[in-house]
């Protein structure tokens, strides 16, 4: 495995698959511990949550080099294919503005969460840290679709298209 | 104007091929920043707290739960245990793949899922017994869309989420138009056998080997006792029953039937987290459209519009379920309950219907969507797996697409199928 492989794919994947353990891991102990000893833990769920939303915005990052954004491309494929090289084109482009934004005024709107103070509700853990999880997705998402647009133009075709790295 | 601009720029993103969460994200973000004065952050904030929701989580662990089981030996229980209590009738495989399509739903929650795992055994299967290749397709397809309707079910938990119903109660209500959309497909698939003469084993099983199937099955149909059991005894909410079901079916499928290795297990880990966030991500999203759909009294413009037309609550459901199939042949399952339930769940609770049923008549429709051309991804699914040509599939889906259909009408029309078990079991 070289360095490329382990940017590109292998640390998020990595995350995804802890983040998806702890989580089963929280929930299953604390029904079944509620059940055989009969008390339970309150912060777990909301541990859990948070893992939850840090992992979907990481996992939507990487679900743009692996194609798997729930998309309508029928209309695209109607057209020939220097047209859907545009589309394309159009497309990265209007979801690098969104994902800039998220970036952007995500990081503005952890700073403001900072500034409050505000923490969580069991855990008291301050709130910037759920919520950083946000620009850090769009930032995340701004380096994909970079990497999307100079596959785009470099016509590295196997690698844009739904192929999956290996 | 501004509706102008909210959903003509959402519907020009949708063409050109952005991913639809992000589509509701940027027609939200521009109709915010040109059409009103409301500040953009709070696209950020509805964006963090959807998602940050207890009963969302169900949705990553089913999704696990279903990738570990479709891997872990348990589909193939399932195919021999439907085999041994069906597979002598006339036209036995083509109901062998149904019902164990219904078993395989019993502890899945998503179509493809279904129709990947009974379809890569039964579809070459049936091409073996001379049954006619696009029906063998096209059964297996249908039938892995009750994977929907039957509990566990992915688009109930985003339904009840979005609509704020009750997912045990939606769960519940699922099961008796599951269990009749499954017996309409065997009937189909009956009447389509004796014409074309395929035959069945011919084997009437004995008492001993339905034991005996049903014993070498019985840790997979433990599942569907632990979720329902569990969360109408009150033990587990749904989403914790999900988690002991992923924990269930990695100890079954490594330690019990050990046909699950440490390398599968890590793979499914990260195929699950990657399914949920490309699916939840939507809802994130979906929240400030919806916000700004209500802001611009969409959901009353609507259901004026309905009911100018009729005032008959039999013609308005009949237009909505129109409306509803040819929405479900364009876009996926998830993607139209979040669009689509804060526009229509009011309309109809409007004209008496149960928000119950409504859940079930709305994913039933789209069910129907999952196996309607152009956009059928069950058929996709059934084409890859099954090498059968997608023209062939759809050839043979018409008598039944109608079956399909006829079984919607009926689950419409009488609302106790769908109402009658969430108001017996319910507290």
């Amino acid at each position: 495995m070289n360095v490329k492989v382990l940017l590109d794919r292998r640390i998020e994947e990595f995350i995804l698959v802890l983040t998806m353990a702890i989580m089963v891991l929280i929930m299953f102990v604390q029904s079944t511990s509620r059940y055989f000893i009969g008390t339970s833990f309150s912060w777990g769920s909301e541990f859990a949550q948070y893992l939850h939303v840090w992992q979907i915005w990481i996992g939507a990052s990487l679900a743009i080099r692996l194609q798997s954004h729930i998309r309508v491309d029928v209309f695209v494929k109607l057209f020939p294919p220097t047209v859907q090289k545009i589309l394309n084109f159009l497309a990265i482009s209007c979801w690098f503005i969104f994902a800039g934004f998220l970036a952007i005024e995500g990081s503005k709107y952890v700073m403001d969460v900072l500034t409050s103070g505000q923490t969580s509700p069991s855990l008291h853990v301050p709130m910037w840290i759920p919520y950083l999880a946000i620009p850090i997705g769009g930032t995340l998402m701004v380096i994909r679709l970079f990497q999307q647009m100079y596959f785009l133009f470099t016509s590295k075709e196997e690698l844009y298209g739904g192929e999956e790295i290996k | 104007m501004t509706v102008a601009i909210l959903f003509g720029s959402f519907f020009i993103l949708m063409f050109i091929g952005v991913p639809i969460a992000l589509s509701l994200g940027l027609a939200s973000l521009l109709t915010m920043f040109f059409a009103t004065n409301s500040s953009p952050s709070a696209i950020i904030q509805k964006a963090f707290t959807s998602l940050d929701s207890f009963p969302l989580m169900a949705i990553p662990f089913f999704i696990l739960a279903g990738v570990l089981m479709s891997h872990g030996g348990i589909s193939k229980r399932l195919l021999n245990l439907a085999s041994v209590l069906i597979g002598f009738i006339t036209g036995g495989l083509a109901m062998v793949t149904v019902l164990a399509s219904m078993f395989f739903a019993a502890i899945s929650g998503s179509g493809p899922a279904t129709v990947a795992a009974i379809g890569s055994f039964m579809i070459p299967s049936m091409k073996e017994h001379k049954y006619n290749s696009g029906f063998a397709a096209a059964i297996t397809a249908s039938a892995g869309s009750i994977g929907v309707l039957i509990p566990p079910s992915i688009p109930f938990v985003m339904y009840g989420v979005v609509g704020t119903v009750s997912i045990g109660s939606m769960f519940l209500a699922g099961i008796i138009p599951g269990i009749i959309l499954g017996i309409a497909l065997m009937i189909s698939s009956y009447i389509t056998a004796k014409r074309n003469g395929y035959e069945g084993t011919g084997e009437i099983p004995t008492f001993k080997d339905v034991l005996k199937a049903l014993n070498e099955a019985k840790l997979a149909l433990l599942i569907p006792v632990i979720i329902l059991g569990g969360i109408y005894a009150g033990l587990f909410s749904p989403t914790e029953s999900a988690a002991v079901a992923s924990v269930y079916a990695l100890i079954i499928g490594v330690f019990v039937y050990k046909e699950l290795s440490w390398k599968s297990v890590y793979e499914s880990f990260s195929s699950a987290a990657l399914t949920n966030a490309a699916t939840v991500i939507i809802i994130g999203f979906s929240i400030s459209f919806a916000y700004l759909m209500t802001r611009e009294r969409i959901p009353v413009i609507v259901a004026d519009f309905i009911v100018g037309i009729s005032d008959s609550p039999i013609v308005i459901i009949l237009i909505i379920n129109i409306f509803l199939l040819i929405v479900g042949m364009f876009i996926d399952t998830i993607s139209a309950i979040v669009i689509l339930t804060p526009i229509l769940l009011p309309v109809v609770t409007n004209i008496g219907i149960d928000p119950i049923h409504f859940g079930v008549i709305l994913v039933m429709n789209l069910a129907i969507g999952f196996v309607t051309p152009p956009l059928g991804v069950n058929l996709f699914v059934a084409s890859t797996v099954g090498k059968v040509s997608f023209e062939s599939i759809v050839k043979a889906m018409v008598p039944i697409l109608i079956t399909m259909i006829i079984a919607l009408l009926v689950v419409i029309y009488f609302p106790p199928l769908s109402t009658g078990l969430p108001n017996l079991l319910s507290p």
